[in-house]
């Protein structure tokens, strides 16, 4: 059965303005691969230096706990859940679910996710308890003909806090993610995502904010070639008092387009929203592609929301006066997008991992430029 | 040091330089004055190597070496320093960052080794306080949030850090308040060497106050109209570009 036949059969909507933009055709090549059964996986490859702390790998969607190092993380198999709105996140519901007690971790957790071919259906469900922290680091590797299908259901209960960095560096092959995410009252989540190695993405997120609670999610796109991003965002600002901020930036090349379409739904009674969305692309060739769809839906008074989105190409002053202090052309523009899409990493207070977003983000600039 | 002989050039087609020539030896600093429209900043621009700023007859040498055939930043490995009257703000690079990658990139050119960050940041420090800017300032984005009179100031760190052979200073007097502009003043006065030459730009006679000039040359309508020394600085000044031309 081909990927748009099992959607029409989910009875999903493929032809929805959500998905207007997004292009399953690598996800679509991937069911008919197989994975490459690698031998002795390893996680050491893809960890960040500097960051200490419990390590779980995944392989194609399986857990490999002889390879893991889960420390006081507690991963359970096989727990039943609502896997939340989102089509993919059904496809990904019929495979096991992991669900992941962060609660106790203290340091970053690094999960580490291998794909080797084939479709790859993770089922993740974070758990934060009242007042704890917990802070995930998960990067995405191998590619292929791969699909790697990731349904995120995250709960950060009263006073919790959850931060995510996700790093997408598989080189090829389709990425799709669908996470749901539920805010208690003073709950804090954010999260940075680094969308760059491959064919085609698609993040979409949807988080109820309680009283006071805060989503944060930013990250960067770096597509060049015939690459396609997109995201799809919503933020339900349901309680008093919480606030929101997305900040989105996007380097687009060669016949490559990124996407965003960010809506902020404010609910009758969210009095004191603050909203903020943020998204700037630069367009390094003409025939690149970007989008951005803010859209606000407010029903309380008393709200800020603030959306602004640009588009547009390298500053040639900027460029210019760089040149005229003798930086060769390539290392100003090199210099340039990297401030640019620093902006998206400003968040993150971990330096080791500040560097490492850094570090993998110039290294996919280098292939678009 | 800098010959330009019967220079052409212009944007887009329009020659806004009409036959420019101009000899400036090494160890001298000579004034470019011209009212505005005189093709001041055009020809910063054609000099220093800007896209869309085409000479179309002419010549330009640095030291012998054909200025205009080379791309704008080999012209600064080659010593050419243009300073900018509006410094851009570039957010997200630092300006030690931004300084010493220019200074390296330079030296790599000139087939030179890479300046230790020892010396780089000792040499940085010593002229970010001879010209008033804070250590702060070179730790934040390029230009970023800086005043009018600190822009100048750091293109005068730049230019003492990268210790060019020709220093182009468009219009660096303006936007400066009196003190900021004897601090500029005091840094090219000491910059000045047997083996350095500076071309201002300026529309104003004020900068020549504390930087005499060797020559004055009147930029007209693309053509230097008029040479002389410092006092026809002080000449222009009471009687106008009118009554000069008459």
């Amino acid at each position: 059965m081909t990927l748009p036949q099992r959607l029409d059969e989910l009875n999903l909507p493929r032809r929805h303005e959500d998905w207007r933009w997004t292009d399953l055709s690598a996800a679509e090549a991937a069911l008919s691969a197989s994975p490459a059964n690698d031998a002795a996986p390893d996680a050491t490859p893809y960890l960040i230096d500097g960051i200490e702390g419990p390590v779980l790998l995944f392989v194609d969607g399986k857990y490999v706990e002889a390879a893991s190092r889960p420390g006081p993380v507690r991963v359970e198999k096989g727990v039943a859940h609502d896997a939340g709105n989102g089509p993919l996140a059904e496809i990904a519901a019929q495979h096991s679910l992991h669900k992941i007690s962060l609660s106790g971790s203290g340091q970053r957790v690094q999960i580490v996710h291998i794909a080797t071919g084939g479709q790859a259906h993770l089922d993740l469900q974070y758990v934060v308890a009242a007042g704890e922290t917990a802070r995930v680091v998960e990067t995405y590797a191998g590619g292929g003909e791969s699909w790697v299908n990731l349904a995120l259901s995250a709960s950060v209960a009263e006073r919790g806090r959850l931060r995510r960095a996700v790093r997408i560096l598989q080189d090829a092959g389709a990425w799709t993610e669908t996470v749901n995410g539920h805010l208690a009252a003073d709950a804090h989540y954010g999260s940075v995502s680094l969308i760059g190695a491959a064919a085609a993405v698609r993040s979409e997120y949807d988080f109820v904010l309680g009283d006071r609670a805060h989503a944060q999610v930013d990250g960067t796109m770096v597509a060049g070639a015939r690459q396609h991003f997109d995201i799809v965002g919503r933020i339900r600002h349901q309680g008093v008092g919480g606030s929101s901020g997305q900040t989105w930036r996007s380097v687009v090349a060669g016949r490559a387009q990124a996407s965003f379409a960010g809506r902020i739904e404010v609910a009758r009674g969210a009095r004191q929203t603050d909203a903020n969305e943020d998204v700037k692309a630069i367009l390094l060739d003409r025939t690149a592609t970007a989008n951005a769809k803010p859209e606000l839906e407010i029903f309380a008074d008393d709200v800020k929301c603030a959306h602004g989105a640009t588009v547009g190409e390298l500053d040639k002053r900027a460029l210019f006066y760089m040149e005229s202090r003798g930086l060769p052309p390539e290392r100003a523009r090199q210099l340039l997008t990297e401030a640019f899409v620093a902006d998206a990493f400003e968040a993150v207070e971990n330096a080791d991992l500040r560097a490492a977003l850094g570090e993998d983000a110039r290294r996919l600039l280098e292939r678009v430029r | 040091m800098l010959k330009i002989e019967d220079l052409h050039a212009g944007v887009e087609g329009t020659e806004i330089i009409k036959g420019l020539s101009l000899d400036l030896p090494a160890g001298e600093v000579h004034a470019i004055m011209g009212p505005n429209g005189s093709g001041k900043s055009t020809l910063s621009y054609v000099l220093s190597g800007r896209d869309g700023y085409e000479a179309t007859a002419g010549s330009v040498t640095l030291d012998g070496e054909d200025l205009l055939s080379m791309e704008a930043h080999e012209r600064a490995a080659a010593g050419l320093f243009l300073g900018l009257q509006y410094p851009v703000e570039i957010p997200g690079v630092s300006n030690v960052n931004f300084l010493r990658t220019a200074l390296n990139a330079q030296r790599k050119l000139r087939g030179e080794d890479e300046i230790s960050a020892a010396d780089f940041l000792r040499e940085t420090r010593k002229e970010a306080e001879a010209f008033d800017l804070s250590m702060d300032h070179m730790k934040r984005g390029v230009n970023v949030g800086f005043s009018g009179g600190e822009k100048k100031r750091n293109e005068m760190i730049q230019m003492a850090v990268l210790k060019p052979r020709l220093a182009l200073l468009d219009e660096t007097d303006s936007g400066l308040d009196i003190d900021a502009l004897r601090v500029v003043a005091d840094g090219i006065n000491r910059m000045r060497s047997p083996d350095r030459s500076f071309l201002l730009i300026t529309h104003y006679q004020r900068l020549l106050d504390y930087v005499k000039p060797d020559k004055v040359h009147v930029l007209q309508d693309g053509r230097i109209t008029r040479t002389g020394g410092p006092e026809l600085a002080a000449e222009l000044e009471r009687e106008g570009y009118v009554g000069i031309a008459a």
